[in-house]
């Protein structure tokens, strides 16, 4: 098995415009560390009669939870993309080209996204960090 | 090479008044047992990533002023709280330094080497990169 590490992994978003189409990508700064969620909801078909459940598949979702270095000269846009509300192009290189043994390609993914929230955590003895949501509009798009 | 812990020590002696404690007298770890007070000493405990792309790191620093009475320590430690300060040191970025915790211990007054001085002691977490 290989084992990757997190060196070179990245959250990019297009900063064309709001709605803009893939193509120029920002990097995400000061990304401290973050979660790639994807979900599908299940129908149960199960009748009367069997006797093992059975289940069919619904709709896809997902999205991204992470928490990055508060900084609003580097993180102006996303306040944009929140006031916003309208959805963006994101990419997330999971695993980066040539990361770790065998990982000749990126792992990335890309889907059109919005972010649903954003909360600036303020604490004792800490410094200011922001958690951020971003939910998938439409399909994800998964290449290595 | 500059490292945190030279750049520690610059912004250290920039900041602090030299007439509190002599730059000679800010030493990383250490300071002769028979060396004039009031003294500063100063260590790096450790250094993480922060960030994924680890283009920003945290270091916990822990800050100790040496002198000779307990009001001089805690003036000593006035004088450390003011001493870290955001700004780029031996080509180094610190980042908002955060005082987590200060300690203050009274001299212990004997004979010989049973006296020890006032110390005061102060742990910083230092955002910095390169």
């Amino acid at each position: 098995m290989s084992v990757y590490s997190t060196t070179g992994c990245k959250v990019e978003y297009t900063a064309a415009g709001v709605g803009g189409a893939a193509g120029a990508y920002t990097q995400l700064l000061g990304w401290a560390e973050g979660t790639l969620t994807f979900t599908m909801e299940t129908v149960d078909v199960t009748k009367v009669g069997d006797t093992d459940r059975a289940l069919t598949y619904g709709i896809r979702s997902g999205g991204f939870t992470g928490t990055i270095i508060y900084d609003p000269a580097n993180h102006k846009y996303l306040e944009t993309l929140v006031s916003s509300g309208a959805a963006n192009t994101w990419r997330w290189t999971t695993i980066p080209a040539a990361g770790g043994t065998g990982g000749a390609a990126a792992n990335t993914y890309v889907a059109s996204s919005m972010i649903t929230d954003f909360a600036v955590t303020i604490a004792s003895a800490e410094v200011v960090r922001a958690n951020i949501t971003v939910k998938f509009v439409g399909a994800v798009t998964y290449s290595t | 090479m500059a490292t945190i812990e030279t750049a520690i020590r610059v912004m250290l002696t920039t900041h602090m008044g030299n007439s509190t404690v002599a730059d000679a007298r800010i030493t990383h770890g250490y300071r002769l047992q028979n060396s004039v007070l009031p003294a500063v000493t100063f260590v790096v405990d450790s250094t993480t990533c922060v960030t994924v792309d680890c283009l920003l790191n945290q270091s916990t620093v822990t800050v100790t002023g040496v002198a000779v009475t307990t009001l001089a320590a805690n003036n000593l430690g006035a004088d450390i709280n003011a001493g870290f300060v955001a700004g780029t040191y031996d080509s180094i970025k610190i980042y908002a330094p955060v005082r987590n915790a200060t300690t203050l211990d009274a001299p212990e007054v004997g004979d010989g080497d049973e006296q020890t001085p006032a110390t005061i002691t102060l742990t910083f977490d230092v955002y910095w990169s390169v």
